[in-house]
């Protein structure tokens, strides 16, 4: 039977899978308004090019990033990021890629007269956008983010194969050393749920806040 | 920080066509592999959907079925992985890493597919089962001839997607070390000191593959992309 001291690395392994999900999701919203702004103002090669190059961590596996991110960018560019920095950096970019899809299809489905609506009444872009297009979208949208925060959960354990400190990674350590399986099993697939359940407990938070506007 | 030249730290290095066509048939066999372990996780995690679509319309609670949908959903497959192969020994002892592996992603992806499953099963009328059921028609032949031909329809996209997330979920058997296209690339790197070819080639091969799936997605949906020569609102004057 393991001890309560056995099992505390589990807290630090929380926090670090909870930080880099956390930093994910917020760099992931800030790559994914970066490329949305490009992919509406820049274009036709922006057009193109912004979900084709987005399409590439869409489509290849998280893990191949990390070991290329770990591996080949020192070689590179001779620069070399801790595990934790690369881990933040590549399922940045993956969160970035899945919700730049919700958000072209939303753009693209978006009810045109209530733009035109805005724009009789003297609504800027940036009015149309924060006032009509943001609400409509967090309001719509929501199930959908949600389950990109499930993939940004699920990728935080990838980041153990870069031996990020995180809860896979802290489970899978613990049975090496004590020989106990059981106990770290139990214990990090509920943290898993436990986080998870968070994740859904912010996303009614945000419907709350967001039904007002309906 | 900067790594010193004699790790191989030197910056501006490129890549060499040499060593990516070096290892393009090494990596294309394993390639194949992966392919067949996604379908075989794939057929496995659809034919474990339906015995979950059976045994919950038949004896198990609701709530078991939706927790049982939960779990597997909300644990990350890579740690599933991990966790069964390193930490549950006795008779799964008797099994390989392969094994292991293909029945934990199948397990994973039943979950998913039960809910596409029961997706597709929502969008359909009610009434349709009544009035064939008022009819006559047997409880068999109304799954079959009213039922199923329009889940299906429903399922087409949804599926062929899901299963280019299965072939992305496979290259987590490298963990594990299954052979497979990621595991072949991280041997060749670590053999000859050139990660940068072998990943590229790899990503490219499942870049390639992915992007075809999905393109048949949307021929089979009848989804259209969208082009960049459409027009939003913000184009509008």
């Amino acid at each position: 039977m393991l001890s309560i001291a056995e099992l505390r690395p589990f807290v630090s392994a929380t926090g670090i899978t909870i930080g880099v999900l956390t930093a994910s999701i917020l760099g992931g919203v800030v790559l994914c308004t970066i490329s949305t702004f490009t992919y509406l103002a820049g274009g036709r090669a922006a057009r193109f090019f912004v979900p084709l190059l987005l399409s590439v961590f869409r489509n290849v596996p998280i893990v191949i990033f990390l070991i290329f991110s770990q591996f080949v960018l020192p070689i590179l560019f001779g620069l070399f990021m801790p595990a934790l920095y690369n881990a933040v950096l590549v399922i940045s970019l993956v969160i970035a890629a899945y919700t730049f899809d919700i958000v072209r299809g939303y753009i693209h489905g978006f009810d045109l007269q209530q733009v035109d609506a805005a724009r009789v009444l003297g609504f800027s872009r940036r009015q149309i956008i924060l006032a009509i297009v943001a609400p409509q979208f967090f309001l719509n949208q929501r199930e959908n983010l949600f389950s990109i925060g499930l993939i940004g959960l699920k990728a935080t354990a990838i980041a153990s194969i870069v031996s990020v400190q995180e809860i896979t990674h802290t489970a899978n350590r613990i049975i090496s050393q004590t020989a106990q399986s059981t106990i770290p099993i139990f214990v990090s697939t509920s943290l898993y749920i436990v986080i998870g359940l968070l994740l859904y407990a912010v996303a009614g938070l945000m419907w709350r806040q967001q039904r007002p506007h309906d | 920080m900067r790594l010193p030249d004699s790790c191989g730290g030197s910056s501006g290095r490129m890549i060499e066509l040499r060593h990516v066509l070096d290892f393009l048939p090494d990596l294309s066999t394993a390639f194949v592999q992966t392919i067949l372990n996604s379908v075989l996780i794939f057929v496995t995690g659809m034919l474990l959907a339906m015995l979950h679509q059976i045994t919950s319309a038949l004896v198990v609670p609701n709530w078991i079925s939706k927790g049982w949908s939960f779990w597997w959903r909300s644990v990350p497959e890579v740690s599933v992985i991990v966790l069964v192969y390193y930490g549950i020994g006795g008779p799964m002892n008797a099994l390989g890493p392969r094994e292991i592996g293909i029945m934990v992603l199948s397990l994973i992806s039943s979950a998913y597919i039960s809910l596409l499953i029961r997706a597709a099963h929502e969008q359909l009328d009610p009434r349709q089962v009544e009035s064939a059921r008022a009819l006559g028609i047997s409880r068999l032949r109304t799954q079959r001839l009213i039922v199923w031909p329009q889940i299906l329809k429903h399922l087409r996209f949804p599926m062929i997607m899901y299963y280019a997330d299965v072939v992305k979920q496979s290259a987590l058997l490298s963990v594990i070390g299954v052979y497979g296209a990621t595991m072949e690339a991280y041997r060749l790197g670590s053999d000859t000191f050139r990660y940068l070819e072998a990943l590229v080639v790899v990503a490219a091969l499942f870049f390639l593959y992915i992007s075809v799936v999905e393109y048949l997605a949307r021929l089979v949906g009848n989804k259209r992309r969208a082009s960049p020569n459409d027009r939003v609102w913000w184009d509008r004057p």
